[in-house]
This record gives C-alpha cells, structure tokens and sequence, in this order.
C-alpha cells in the first residue's frame, strides 16, 4: 500500500510542540526512515499516521483513501504499530500478545501462527510475556505488527536498546518484509540503518522537515550536523559509507 | 525462514496447553457444584437431607407435580425462603465482584485496584445511612437497597463527568477522582455516623456486607441486571485485553478506545451496584478473586472473566456457609470472613504458582 502524507500539521494540547508542513510519500514495499533528535517530533509523527494523535490539518492517504473518514478497525486492517515502550499486560502469555494484535484480523489463528514463524518466537509462544528479556519482548512485539497482518507496519525505534544478534534479526525481519510487499516506516535513532537499510527517508528538526528523500542523496555531513547539533565525518566500509558523530572533545585534538 | 517442525511443536503445545486449561475449568466446575449442594444441607435449624431432596425435586418445573411429595411446610419455607435465596444471591454476587475487579484492573491497568474505587461503594453507603439517619420509608423494605444503587450510580457518574478530558476517559485521573470523592463522601458518612450513635449499629453489617437477609424480589429485579453485564463483558473481552496494552497500542489494533473503556464502566457501574445494594460491602472478592483466576489461567480475559466468576461465586458461597454456621446462632457479617479466609488462600496460591509472574 502507498502512503501519502501531505501539509501534516499537529499540535501537542496544552504544548509549545507542533509539527509543520510534513509532506512525503512512501511506496508500497519500501522502508521508509524517519530520523531526527530527541524531542523533534519523530515518534508523533508515527502516532498521527495511525490517528492515535489527531492532527489539526493537511491529509493522510492510503492508496488514495483519506484516513479521516475511516473508522479505528478500519485503519488497523492497514496500519500496524511497534511501539517503543513495551507495554506490561498482567500474567500475558506470548501468544496471547499476539492474539491482541490481532483484533482487526479475520481467521486470526493462522495470522498468529505465521507471525511467531516469521520472527522465530514460536518456541516462546506459551512462556509468560514478563519473563522475557528486554530484546525478546520487542521481538514479540514486532511479531505482534505482523500478526496484524496490515500493509502498513509503523516501528517507533525498533533496534534501540537491542543486542547486535537482535538487532540483526530486527533487521532481517524488516527485509522479510519489504520482499513480501509490506511498507515499512521507522523511528531510527542509527543513522547507519537510515542510509543502508531504507528506499527513502525525512529528517526533522523541531517538528519541521530538514530533508526527504534517498538517504544516498540526502544524507551527508552538513545535513546532519543540522539535524542533531554535533560535526560528522564521513568514511568507507565494505557496506557502502558511513557518517561517525565527532565528540567535542576529540575535535580539540584534531585540530 | 519459517520453520514448520517449529510450527508443529508449537501446535502440540497449544493442545496440551488447551486440554490443561479444560481440566482446571472443569475442576473449578465440580467445587461450584459441590459447594452449592453442600450449602443447601447447612443451615441454623436441621432439615433431614430426604427432605431437602423432595423439596428440591417438587421445584423443578413439571417433574415437582409427577411425584406428588408431600413435606413438613415450616422445612419448606426454610429451604425455598431461606436457604436458596442466599445461596443464589451469594453466587451471582460473588461472580459480579469477580467480575468487576477483572474488568477494573484491566482498564487501569493496576492490579491493586478493585470495582469499589470508582466510587460504588462509597455512593451506596451514603445512601443507606442517610435512609437509616433520616428514616426513610419511601420503599418500603427495599427503601435501602434502592437509596444505594441510586446514590451509587449517582456518585460513579460525577467521577466519570469529572473525568473526561477533551472527549478522553483518563484512566489515572478517573482513578484520582474516584479515590479523592471516595474520601469526601465517606466524610459525609463518617459525620452522620458521629453525629448518632443508634446508626453506628444499625450501619456495622451493611458495611461489611450480608447476604443472608436477601429477599426473591430483590433477587428478580438485580439478577438480570448482574448476568447481562457479565455476559456482555465476556462478549467484549478482545477488547479488554486491548484496553490492558495501553490506549496507545489498543487504538493501533483497531479498538474503539473512547467507547469500550466507557461501555466496561457502565457495565461494572450497574452490575456491582446492583450487587453491593442488597449485599452491603463485601470486601476482598473484587480486588484478590482476578488474581487467583489469573494465577491459574494466565492473563487472558478469554479465560479470566469466566473463571473470575466461577471462583467468586464458590468463595462467596465457602464464606457465606462459614458466616452462618461458625458462631451459630449469631450470623456473622460476610465481609469479616471473605477476608480471613481468602488471604491465606491467596498467598498460598501466589507462593506456589506465581512463578515470577508477578516480579517487574
């Protein structure tokens, strides 16, 4: 499914923060970044697109459809959501996380069977969900979007705070999923995994848009430093290039 | 990537898991039964158990008159008028608070609260001691089980008319407002309780709750009000367990948040003031009655909410049996024994099946 966000304008009630003029569109099985500092609007943005958040003016589209004039079941049979706080249901099993996400889906027994497949959980489906370690639960969770079984999955920083095998499989996950046709926009707080990993990408500077589009094209070392207030530097990996912050204090030496 | 003997091993999984779930629910089944007839049998004055038998076949519509029984009148008014109301009452007040307490905790999200927090108790107490304090009649004998449910609903809607922010039920601040109201109106009670000493009396057992002076038509009026609301929670539970992810990830999964937080209040509102205006305040069911049942069947709603009910209706019933026959001839409240028993009973099974169930 293409999404399609035009003059998105938000503001936080009672707050100074708003988002201004966001426009970008993402096509269908593409990974779309959104990246940024703290506080400049990343994960609000994430939360308008599936209407937890109202936004005051502009226009999101799915495939032409406003989402304005659909109903939440119908928006959760298009959107799924991986949140950045695990959520601590009381005695949850795994499984039973899954069958919550689930909701919106008709047959959803074989759309749980084929999440816990898909992100190699079945062997923990019955175990207590508060049991599980920090990774696993965001596991779970990302299994959670994919039982869904929506076109649209909305990750809000889904490698943070995991170890390097599981942010791999976060990642393998994702590429799953672009190759099966699913739209994938995330939360990155990685530059690496916004210029490797997604088709296209916008970077915002308190709740305004600094760039969109390639990350290839777009990022480098003056947009950047912009965007998050430190100098980068630019260097070769066998993956392609990559930007590395330079903390203040070494910039004294290097000088 | 996906893996099917994992599939396979999963599914089996799910069997097992599903024939254990089945076994506990019949056993659960069984002791509801068990404890019914078994309360039937016990009672202040002795009624031979053949008695009880051809009592309870001449009830049974149609086969009662096939047999032509004939018993003592006086046994049977004991049984019909006595024994059975309290035991029906017990069951389905025991199922409501159970019930409410799942549904409670699971919109706030907070296992120590307890239906009771959102205003019904404190309500339906200011209305039984204004009637006692004022003498009211209106209702005759019913006068303070209806000044309670009114004065009940009327408390729990000024929470809720507080509590919606910007066309939102908030969850912390419906829980402030009901805790800080709470305080007020039970300043209120605790006043006129002061101001007479006469009503300190006559107000000691409905706080702590009684069931043994229940009438039928009490029973009529309140039952389908209790059933409906408990069949409809269970209908809705999907999305109580939304609810219990957070508004955040409930509304990201499709549920109408708005509207399933405000229909599960409205549906414990009535059911546990219908409960609490014939029963008095019976304490501890609503709040421990949701953890055993989740101790034992996980954190599904699918499976707390019935079980909920069946295990409040058998402790209410255990207590309301240890209430009439541990001091007789006296009754004593219900509420002093639900808590006594059911503790020891809640540690027990929190100490042995918990299993880090409960650490953060």
């Amino acid at each position: 499914m293409k999404l399609e966000v035009q003059n998105l304008r938000f503001s936080r009630t009672g707050g100074t923060f708003s988002l201004k003029d966001i426009s970008f569109s993402v096509e269908k099985g593409t990974v779309f970044g959104i990246g940024g500092e703290n506080g400049s609007g990343k994960s609000s943005l994430l939360k308008v697109l599936f209407r937890h958040l109202e936004y005051e003016s502009g226009s999101i589209r799915i495939d032409g459809t406003d989402i304005t004039n659909l109903r939440q079941r119908e928006i959760a049979r298009m959107i799924a959501y991986v949140p950045q706080e695990t959520p601590l249901p009381m005695n949850m099993k795994v499984r039973d996380i899954l069958e919550i996400a689930s909701y919106s889906v008709e047959g959803n027994d074989r759309a749980v069977d084929r999440a816990e497949a898909i992100c190699g959980i079945s062997e923990f489906s019955n175990r207590d969900f508060s049991s599980l370690s920090g990774g696993e639960k965001r596991i779970v969770m990302f299994a959670a979007a994919v039982a869904q079984d929506s076109d649209i999955i909305l990750m809000d920083e889904p490698t943070t705070f995991l170890d390097v095998e599981k942010r791999m499989r976060v990642l393998s996950i994702i590429h799953h999923l672009k190759e099966t046709g699913k739209t994938l926009i995330g939360v990155f707080h990685e530059i690496e995994i916004l210029n490797e990993h997604c088709d296209s990408m916008i970077l915002l500077k308190d709740g305004l848009p600094l760039t969109y589009g390639n990350p290839r094209e777009k990022i480098n070392e003056e947009i950047l430093s912009k965007a998050f207030n430190v100098e980068f530097t630019k260097y070769e990996t066998p993956f392609g290039i990559r930007y590395e912050p330079i903390p203040p204090f070494k910039r004294r030496f290097q000088s | 990537m996906i893996k099917f003997g994992k599939i396979y091993s999963s599914l089996t999984r799910l069997q097992r898991k599903k024939s254990l779930i089945k076994t506990r629910f019949s056993i659960l089944i069984v002791l509801l039964f068990l404890s019914t007839i078994f309360s039937i049998f016990l009672g202040a004055v002795y009624v031979p158990i053949p008695t009880i038998l051809k009592i309870v076949v001449i009830q049974i519509p149609f086969l009662g008159g096939f047999f032509h029984l004939s018993v003592n009148p006086i046994n049977y008014e004991i049984v019909t008028v006595l024994r059975e109301p309290t035991i029906v009452a017990a069951l389905f007040i025991g199922a409501t608070l159970g019930v409410g307490g799942t549904i409670i905790q699971s919109i706030f999200r907070n296992p120590i609260t307890e239906p009771y927090i959102i205003g019904i108790s404190s309500g339906a107490t200011l209305g039984v001691v204004l009637v006692l304090a004022l003498g009211i009649t209106i209702f005759g004998i019913y006068t303070e089980s209806i000044f309670a449910f009114i004065f009940s609903m009327a408390i729990v809607s000024i929470v809720f008319m507080v509590s919606i922010r910007s066309g939102q039920i908030s969850g912390l601040f419906l829980l402030l407002t009901g805790i800080a109201l709470s305080y007020f109106v039970s300043s209120i009670v605790a006043f006129l309780l002061f101001s007479n000493i006469r009503l300190q009396n006559e107000a000691f057992f409905w706080l702590l709750g009684s069931i043994g002076l229940i009438t039928i038509p009490e029973l009529i009026i309140t039952i389908p009000v209790m059933a409906i609301c408990m069949i409809l929670s269970f209908i809705f539970y999907k999305e109580l367990n939304a609810l219990q992810m957070g508004d955040e990830y409930a509304r990201s999964v499709g549920v109408n948040v708005n509207f399933s937080k405000g229909m599960f209040l409205i549906l414990t509102a009535l059911s546990v003031s219908a409960a609490v205006s014939i029963s008095g305040l019976i304490g501890f069911v609503g709040l421990i009655i949701p953890h055993i049942s989740r101790l034992i069947f996980g954190g599904s709603n699918k499976l707390v909410i019935p079980s909920s009910a069946i295990i409040g209706a058998t402790f209410l019933l255990i207590c309301n049996d240890i209430a009439r026959d541990i001091a007789r001839p006296e009754i004593l409240p219900i509420g002093i024994v639900t808590g006594l028993l059911g503790v020891p009973i809640f540690v027990m099974l929190m100490m042995r099946i918990a299993r880090g169930a409960y650490e953060t």
